[in-house]
């Protein structure tokens, strides 16, 4: 049983800064002319934990618990306040779907563009675009531009596209949320593939179902600190228990 | 230091990205508009029509060759304003993307400054057939040109990234600058020749680095002459505008996503 560690962190800690009244221009600044208070509010609190390679874990909490904050600075697109992160292997962050789509272009077009976001080469691309188009059940609506699209097929499409990304680690922050059933299970497929292939995956969901049948840890962050981590079905059970008696 | 090496290696593994950047922008640009492409042949020509009116017919000159004159130094101006007012927005202006994907944030101001790379390039080649068909000579001097294009891109590159990433915090910066491009067209011999002023004004307009920039353009496309030894102060200046540009920007890269 491989054990290697992909992700390592340790003693994470991010606050953002924010501002009543920010001041953004010039003349405000240098004048003081707005009151520009700011309080700082941590996000995340001496967060430390170790994922090991082919994990599929998932990261439970309510809204504001720290969660996507977290994905964003795994995804190097927000940096830590202070502690150190080590990853191996590359890593993809499916935080949303469909960035960089152009309404005018064609499906076929929009696959180009945004794979080359996620850094692929056009060759890459080439590769990938069958696999691509057939998850995505467009037919021939691949050749027509995505400003016809429902938003199901803008969905199928940018959601073919990011997990067709070659990555040894993929972050995917609730985008099962969006999607019919038929879809949700199309892509638990797809995931469940990449699982066997050896894929580190990392889920935030609100979706218990999800957890207890296809993750094998979960880790269930409060209030910014890491409140549980363990096996996904009992984390997600006791979760499941703190939401019944809160409200 | 290493780090802003890393910033520029990265933008190589997504060459892509930047193409199909580059190919949205040129695209999307006249899409939809009756004249569509024809339009960047069109604006010179009509900057040409007016400022060819005003600047020697109403204030007349000694120049020969007047039309070529300014358009020597209109497209380089164009290209030099287009680059930089588009590249200004080009951190804001994606934050849906800068929010929610990494990628090597440089290849938005980059793919602005290739965008009208392309656009001067076309241009120019079109300017010399045409000024070869009015029966002009033109001279082993113009394989100067690259030389110049490269000084003037690196100096856009440079001011480049350090707008786009101060935008982000400080909005102004777009207001600051199409002021400052206003008063650089006339501070830069573009509707006129720097040597008809007296030595005191021509070391105030020495002191712009796109001046020796056009001047060489059209010393060797016009006048068959190598480009001035003060266009190396040009250089000097791109340099160190890109050294900071790409300084400023690796360090306010970390903070897009929040300020955004």
């Amino acid at each position: 049983m491989k054990n290697i560690t992909v992700i390592k962190i340790e003693n994470l800690f991010k606050s953002f800064v924010n501002y009543y009244d920010k001041p953004m221009m010039l003349k405000e600044r240098i004048l003081r002319m707005k009151k520009g208070e700011k309080k700082v509010v941590e996000i995340l609190k001496n967060i430390s934990l170790e994922i090991s390679k082919g994990e599929i874990t998932a990261i439970i909490g309510s809204n504001g618990s720290g969660k996507s904050t977290l994905l964003k600075i795994l995804t190097n697109i927000i940096y830590p306040t202070s502690g150190t992160i080590d990853i191996q292997g590359k890593v993809a962050g499916i935080l949303e779907l469909g960035a960089g789509f152009h309404p005018d272009f064609t499906g076929r077009e929009n696959i180009y563009i945004n794979a080359s976001i996620w850094g692929l080469s056009k060759k890459d691309i080439d590769s990938i675009l069958n696999e691509i188009i057939d998850f995505s059940e467009l037919k021939d609506y691949i050749d027509a531009p995505v400003r016809v699209y429902s938003s199901g097929m803008y969905i199928r499409l940018a959601f073919a596209i990011a997990i067709n990304v070659k990555a040894d680690i993929l972050l995917i922050d609730e985008v099962f949320a969006v999607g019919d059933a038929n879809f949700q299970k199309k892509c638990l497929t797809k995931l469940r593939e990449l699982k066997n292939k050896g894929v580190t995956i990392i889920l935030v969901t609100h979706d218990s179902g999800i957890v207890k049948e296809f993750c094998s840890r979960a880790i269930w962050i409060s209030d910014g600190s890491i409140k549980l981590d363990g096996n996904a079905v009992d984390v997600s059970m006791k979760y499941d228990e703190s939401v019944k008696f809160s409200s | 230091m290493k780090n802003i090496l890393n910033d520029i290696t990265e933008i190589y593994k997504y060459k892509t990205m930047l193409y199909y950047l580059v190919k949205r922008n040129l695209r999307s640009r006249y899409k939809g508009s009756f004249l569509g492409f024809l339009w960047t042949l069109l604006t010179p020509l009509l900057q040409l029509v007016i400022y060819g009116f005003v600047f020697s017919v109403l204030f007349p000159n000694e120049i020969d060759n007047f039309s070529f004159f300014l358009l020597c130094g209109l497209l380089p101006w164009n290209y030099f304003i287009s680059s930089i007012t588009t590249s200004v927005d080009s951190i804001v202006g994606n934050s849906n993307l800068v929010k929610k994907i990494y990628f090597p944030r440089l290849v938005l101001p980059l793919s602005n400054v290739i965008t009208y790379f392309i656009d001067f390039l076309m241009g120019f080649a079109i300017l010399l057939i045409v000024f070869i068909l009015m029966g002009n000579q033109i001279g082993i001097t113009l394989i100067y040109f690259p030389l110049i294009l490269i000084i003037q891109t690196i100096l856009q590159c440079g001011l480049a990234f350090i707008l786009c990433s101060l935008y982000v915090s400080m909005r102004d910066i777009s207001y600051i600058v199409n002021i400052v491009t206003m008063m650089g067209f006339y501070l830069t011999p573009i509707v006129y020749s720097a040597v008809s002023f007296s030595s005191d004004i021509q070391l105030l307009l020495s002191l712009n680095p796109l001046t020796e920039i056009i001047e060489a353009y059209r010393a060797i496309l016009l006048y068959g002459e190598m480009p001035n030894i003060n266009i190396m102060y040009s250089l000097f200046v791109s340099i160190i505008l890109l050294i900071l540009g790409l300084y400023v920007f690796h360090k306010l890269n970390k903070t897009f996503a929040e300020e955004l």
